[in-house]
């Protein structure tokens, strides 16, 4: 086990590696470099041409290279033209934003959606297994912007007045205005509020395709001679499914998950985008826009090395779950 | 009352067509302590049966049809359900299949799932239960049980994997063990090891065996009396030695005849022709007719029934055959003189 | 009888016979495109003078008017000669993943409205009431109650805060989206297999370069990396389907690389091999089209995936420019009057799902009909 973990660990550092450098070099395919957002009307060439050497854009392409990888390592993300601050600081205020977001619409998602898939295997064939087939293809199917435009449609504020619902949630930033200025217990629960939306509309969409996957391999689980054996030994059916059906149903779902967290971030970008929730996907997008690249480039090696550890984290977690691998590996 | 009564057991399979006739009519009796073999070829019914016993028809894949009975100690499975049902299972009566690979959960350790069996049946605390578990393990002949109790199915060879299989079924001390095929899918040497462990543990405690499978060989040498199965019924019946020495069903013979063993290998080896027809599709009259070597014209016209085959006439009065008592089979060349009534 | 019906009314054979479904989609299609020649007869006519889009619509209509009638007939003779419909007893895998695929209702539900997509993306000249650009307002001297006016007989979705039609604009929206995707989706294919083949097949140095190249591109989201390449580059419509392919391919190219691996191992392989066949033979005439299968499910599936992130794109204001209508635009333009005018951003969406749901009941369909576990098991 351990030796499996740490291969797999130790595969992971080249490519992330990789990563880094693919991002440097797309970037440096763009026509136009980052001096250009310091062009001013009535700027003579020959300031351009200072500003440009001053920040090391007149050196070759592998120097710059070897020059950012080396800042990289050691932590510096370069600074922010448009921020006025360090890239890194800029980015660790975004982050745990995102992070919040994604892991709870994570947990949500696979919960829901491991729930929902395990009943359709059980009930195949059912009218509630057609429904439901019909439900997570709805949803799997759906932007996640426009879901999120509906979800507000329904539980704004002035969604609230307009259909006298009894609640609503929020439906931009990540705490209200002068949540300050409140009691520890009441600035909490604002910034719950803040998560509702964003959260189940991220969940929604990610619930369909879980559910879906989970079908499958609990319809395939279920079908097999061991759980014949576990019905045979005189186990009650709940704990059939439960113990013996999920245990090995859920073992290709952890594959799901690597899977998934693309597609999660992915999601995240346009989320917080339409709730103005001030994580990554925000930050990338703005600085997108502002042509703010420093921020582009570090921001996008972290989407990548999110995603490589995520992989990682459901290598591992593989590992855990199914013995075969566990013991062949270790 | 006898421990194991089957009576008119009908499956089917409903197909999107007509229904297979899988089991069509099987009357089954096994006393207390005795060993029975099920012999047929596959496509005979004879695993839908053994489900059958314990309600575990996969859901579309058969179902029993009203008018059949199945009685363990007197007491109707068919139908039967919810809490008692789970008793019985792994309590009174324990199976286990043909391919230990598949049958054993590959997440759980083979202690694991023993220990789970132990703790549903019988009335232990935890330790008393692990002790029992690696009891049962010695049992039936795993060396180390402490060591091997933490391993998982994919860690063991076959037969060390039926051994576990067989140590599960054992742990609800059942007075019925139903074994499907439990040596088809191991080794030759592997095999003759499960067989000599099974009439060892079912002498010891007792129990009832009800053994299926396809080798006649196999039955032989563990059961005290042997059913023929062909087209989901019962063709022959009778004590395994009787049976061996003078099989009468041509079906019987035909299996006697595609056999090999040590000392008849001088012999030539006698296949029965074709195989099976499929269970939607059964032919008219004997079932057995379009391979039968000595089939008549009588055999494609009309069924025969299962008749007692030593005295060659009366009535049958016990289908099945009595314990130890004589012959049944099912064949015109016996009641040829009867006309068919 | 049957051969008469035909004649008069495309799809009544085959309705006559019992084949509701096929039959009823046949004579909807044919009714509908002849009613709309003649309620937009002037239209149909003013295309002959038009530019190509009109020649394109044209074309369209007249094409699919006599195909549908034609195929009625004669398959409606046919049956009457053979007692059996069309298309049976076709051989080969694929014969037989087509007959299971027509038994599937749901997957053949999502084929139609995939070519009434199409059909009505090409026929959008005639179909759509306004043109995309039309601004009421301004023809009606500067009447501003047609901004943001609710769904109604004249603008059955309404308008949005220019006075446009938001019916139009999805119709005519339907060509950046629906095109895109197809076109990415083809592009990306056609790379993934073709690298992922090699990289296969050769294995060593070649499978390693590709598949650890595989390997960063999936590093990243994909939505990320999109956002990244469109906002370096200038937005044209190029640059976008490039960068939608460029995303997508190390998928199918690990798909595909897997599919080669298992099949090199099979008999048949190494028949062909011992037959001294060449290696470029044994790949693309052996092996590929084994693998061709679970091919054509990633594409269908990632037609809808491509259509889905290519409006995500646009709603962020990143993908096709503004000007051009295009779905995921077009729900941007109505959030900010969410809760004004609900319908500006609801219908462009409905479109989005409507088609990507298509799509997913297309590929759901064909994956069970070509199931390629299906195949595993009788390998064993």
């Amino acid at each position: 086990m351990l030796s499996f973990s740490l291969r797999r660990t130790l595969l992971a550092i080249p490519l992330l590696l990789g990563v880094a450098t693919l991002v440097f070099f797309v970037l440096s395919l763009a026509p136009g470099d980052a001096a250009s957002i310091y062009l001013r009307p009535g700027m003579t060439p020959e300031t351009l041409e200072h500003i440009r050497r001053s920040m090391g854009l007149d050196d070759p392409l592998l120097i710059r290279y070897g020059r950012w990888l080396l800042a990289f390592l050691q932590g510096d993300f370069g600074y922010s033209h448009f921020y006025q601050m360090p890239v890194r600081d800029r980015i660790l205020a975004a982050l745990p934003n995102t992070l919040i977001l994604a892991s709870g619409a994570l947990f949500f998602a696979f919960l829901i959606g491991i729930l929902v898939g395990v009943l359709q295997a059980v009930k195949e064939g059912s009218f509630l297994d057609s429904v439901l087939s019909g439900v997570t293809l709805f949803f799997y199917s759906m932007p996640s912007f426009w879901l999120a435009l509906m979800l507000i449609l329904f539980f704004s504020l002035s969604a609230m007045k307009l259909w006298n619902w009894p609640f609503s949630f929020p439906v931009s930033g990540i705490q209200s205005p002068g949540a300050d200025l409140l009691a520890p217990w009441d600035q909490f629960r604002d910034r719950i509020h803040h998560l509702v939306l964003p959260t189940l509309t991220l969940t929604l969409i990610l619930a369909g395709g879980v559910a879906r996957y989970v079908r499958t391999s609990m319809l395939d689980v279920i079908r097999q001679d061991y759980i014949r054996t576990a019905r045979a030994k005189g186990l009650p059916e709940t704990r059939v499914i439960m113990k013996h059906g999920l245990r090995n149903g859920l073992i290709p779902v952890v594959t799901l998950f690597g899977v998934y967290f693309p597609f999660l971030l992915s999601g995240t970008v346009l989320i917080e985008y339409v709730f103005a929730w001030p994580g990554m996907g925000q930050l990338m997008v703005e600085s997108i826009l502002r042509k703010d690249l420093p921020v582009v480039l570090a921001g996008t090696f972290l989407f990548g090395g999110m995603v490589v550890l995520g992989n990682l984290l459901a290598d591992l977690l593989y590992g855990v779950v199914d013995p075969r691998i566990r013991q062949s590996d270790g | 009352m006898s421990l194991l009564e089957i009576q008119k057991l009908r499956t089917h399979i409903r197909t999107a067509g007509d229904d297979a006739r899988a089991v069509d009519g099987v009357d089954l009796l096994l006393e207390e302590g005795e060993s029975v073999g099920l012999v047929g070829e596959s496509g005979s019914g004879k695993t839908l049966l053994a489900l059958s016993i314990l309600g575990l028809l996969p859901e579309g894949g058969g179902a029993i049809l009203p008018g059949s009975s199945i009685r363990f100690r007197g007491e109707e499975l068919v139908g039967m359900g919810g809490k008692r049902l789970r008793e019985i299972r792994g309590g009174e009566v324990a199976m286990i299949f043909q391919e230990p690979m598949t049958s054993l959960n590959p997440v759980f350790s083979v202690g694991n799932q023993i220990l789970e069996a132990v703790e549903l049946h019988r009335p232990l605390n935890r330790d008393a239960a692990k002790e029992e578990m690696l009891r049962l393990l010695g049992e039936v002949g795993i060396p180390d049980p402490e060591a091997r109790a933490g391993d998982y199915p994919h860690q063991l060879s076959g037969g060390m994997r039926q051994r576990a299989m067989i140590a599960m079924a054992l742990a609800g001390e059942p007075s019925l063990l139903l074994a499907d095929e439990p040596t088809t899918a191991l080794d030759v040497t592997v095999e003759a090891q499960i067989l000599q462990l099974l009439k060892r543990v079912q002498a010891r405690m007792g129990m009832g065996l009800l053994l299926i499978s396809h080798d006649l060989n196999v039955v032989s040498r563990v059961c005290d009396r042997i059913l023929i199965l062909y087209g989901g019924k019962v063709v022959e019946a009778g004590p395994t030695q009787k049976i061996l020495d003078a099989p009468i069903h041509p079906y019987t013979r035909g299996l006697m005849g595609s056999r090999l063993s040590f000392d008849d290998r001088r012999r030539t080896l006698r296949p029965i022709p074709g195989e099976v027809p499929e269970a939607t599709d059964w032919p008219r009259g004997c079932r057995f007719h379009p391979r039968c070597p000595e089939v008549m014209d009588r055999c494609r016209r009309e069924e025969p029934r299962l008749l007692p085959g030593t005295e060659r006439k009366g009535a049958v009065e016990v289908q099945g055959g009595a314990p130890g008592g004589g012959r049944d089979v099912r064949c015109w060349l016996l009641a040829g003189e009867e006309g068919g009534a | 009888m049957g051969r008469r019906a035909g004649f008069l009314l495309p799809g009544l054979p085959q309705l006559l016979r019992g084949r509701v479904l096929g039959g009823g989609f046949a004579l909807f299609l044919w009714l509908g495109l002849l009613t709309l020649a003649v309620t937009r007869f002037d239209r149909v006519r003013g295309a002959l003078l038009g530019d190509l889009d009109d020649w394109i619509a044209l074309l369209t209509l007249a094409m699919v008017l006599g195909g549908v009638w034609l195929w009625s007939f004669r398959a409606g003779r046919r049956s009457m000669v053979t007692g059996r419909g069309s298309g049976e007893g076709s051989p080969g895998a694929l014969g037989q993943g087509w007959r299971a695929f027509r038994r599937n209702r749901m997957a053949l539900l999502g084929l139609g409205t995939i070519c009434l997509f199409y059909l009505a993306m090409l026929l959008t000249p005639f179909l759509a009431p306004f043109e995309p650009e039309f601004r009421e307002a301004y023809e009606v001297g500067g009447d501003m109650t047609r901004r943001l006016a609710a769904p109604s007989s004249v603008h059955l979705m309404g308008t949005d805060e220019f006075s446009q039609d938001i019916l139009s604009r999805i119709l005519y929206g339907s060509r950046i989206s629906l095109t895109i995707g197809l076109l990415a989706v083809g592009i990306s294919v056609t790379l993934g297999t073709f690298l992922g083949a090699i990289a296969g097949y050769w294995g060593g140095l070649v499978d390693t370069a590709i598949m650890r190249l595989v390997d960063m591109v999936m590093a990243f989201p994909r939505l990320v990396l999109l956002i990244v390449i469109v906002a370096l580059f200038p937005t044209t419509i190029f640059i976008v389907i490039v960068a939608l392919a460029f995303t997508q391919w190390p998928s199918t190219a690990r798909m595909v690389r897997g599919e080669i691996l298992a099949l090199k191992e099979r008999e048949f392989c190494e028949a062909a091999r011992a037959l001294g066949f060449s290696r470029g033979r044994i790949l693309f005439r052996h092996l590929l089209p084994n693998a061709l299968g679970p091919l054509i499910v990633v594409a269908t599936l990632g037609i809808g995936n491509t259509i889905v992130l290519e409006a995500g794109l646009s709603f962020l204001g990143l993908g096709v420019q503004a000007g051009t209508p295009s779905w995921g635009s077009m729900v941007s333009d109505g959030r900010d009057y969410l809760m004004d005018a609900w319908w500006v951003a609801t219908f462009p969406g409905f479109a989005i799902v409507l088609a990507v749901l298509a799509f997913n009941l297309v590929g759901d369909g064909l994956r069970d009909a070509l199931d390629p576990r299906q195949s595993e098991g009788a390998r064993r």
